[in-house]
């Protein structure tokens, strides 16, 4: 019997760390995003997407562009699956259009007007007139 | 080293590959820390290091990941549970000290990547702590629970197999 109680303790005092965790994430305001696709700096696309408050970075991408994530082995998967059974979402974002990286080797770094992004595509807070690149960084380069 | 340990520690290292690959669509919920601390409970810890070794280049062979930004952070933070065991609780083991070095060794395994991540990507070590906070709490929180339930029926069934010739 103790261990059942110790288990749902444990199980509930996860699900507060993750609930927590989720509240204090920043949500996004509504406007237009900027969307830059670059290979090791060099930008070859650019277009800008109304969005909501209800809208991330990875519904955006989702709506306008061909986008692959990692599965659960690491590999680009067109189903896009947050893999979060958590609550917390934690999208990999390995392919957006012809940009293509492999995780191993390569990935997508994700900027936010100029700045490295501190979130990923899922929990980037989004405001009117934010400028993303999407820049895919090669390691072996 | 007998050919008999030998063979039984590619055993157990096929083994902890397997069920690694069985549970890979649920991230960070594994029984690998579960069977390392079963394993460091019955081998001496520089043959759980060895078995080890192999289970990491394997493992990386297998998922493409030969880089060593991977392989060492991932090699350190599972090498740390038999570490830990045999220097601080083989004399005083029981389930709930187990569990609770699983506990903490989730978190040990997700802050071992992080200086490797910041050496790679550049990556603020705050904001990858951050990034990183719940897939290190699901891990612990896996592992707590595994070896709560499991560790000790799993020990009594493989104490049945695993002559003590073998791993002495």
């Amino acid at each position: 019997m103790q261990k059942v109680f110790v288990t749902l303790a444990m199980m509930a005092i996860m699900a507060m760390a993750l609930f927590f965790y989720d509240q204090s994430l920043e949500s996004s305001t509504a406007g237009t995003l900027t969307i830059t696709l670059s290979e090791a700096g060099d930008t070859f696309h650019e277009a800008t997407h109304p969005f909501t408050e209800d809208d991330t970075l990875y519904t955006l991408l989702d709506a306008h562009y061909d986008i692959r994530c990692a599965d659960a082995n690491y590999q680009p998967s067109e189903r896009c699956e947050s893999l979060s059974f958590t609550g917390v979402e934690g999208r990999i974002l390995m392919h957006v259009n012809e940009l293509e990286t492999d995780w191993f080797t390569s990935y997508i770094e994700i900027s936010l007007n100029g700045q490295k992004a501190n979130y990923g595509m899922d929990q980037l807070p989004l405001d009117d007139g934010d400028w993303v690149d999407l820049n895919a960084v090669r390691l072996a380069d | 080293m007998t050919v008999k340990k030998m063979t039984m520690m590619a055993v157990l290292t096929t083994l902890l590959l397997i069920q690694e690959q069985a549970l890979s669509f649920i991230p960070n919920v594994q029984l690998s820390t579960l069977l390392i601390l079963l394993f460091a409970s019955t081998f001496k810890l520089r043959d759980s290091l060895l078995m080890l070794a192999v289970y990491v280049v394997i493992d990386s062979l297998y998922m493409g990941a030969l880089n060593p930004f991977y392989m060492i952070p991932m090699y350190l933070g599972w090498a740390t549970l038999p570490v830990l065991y045999h220097t601080f609780i083989k004399r005083h083991e029981n389930t709930y000290v187990m569990a609770t070095l699983g506990f903490v060794g989730g978190f040990i395994y997700g802050v071992i990547f992080m200086p490797f991540a910041v050496l790679q990507t550049g990556v603020d070590p705050r904001v990858y702590l951050l990034a990183d906070f719940p897939f290190q709490l699901v891990m612990a929180s896996s592992n707590f629970i595994t070896i709560l339930w499991l560790y000790a029926p799993l020990k009594k069934i493989y104490g049945q197999f695993i002559a003590t010739d073998i791993t002495s």
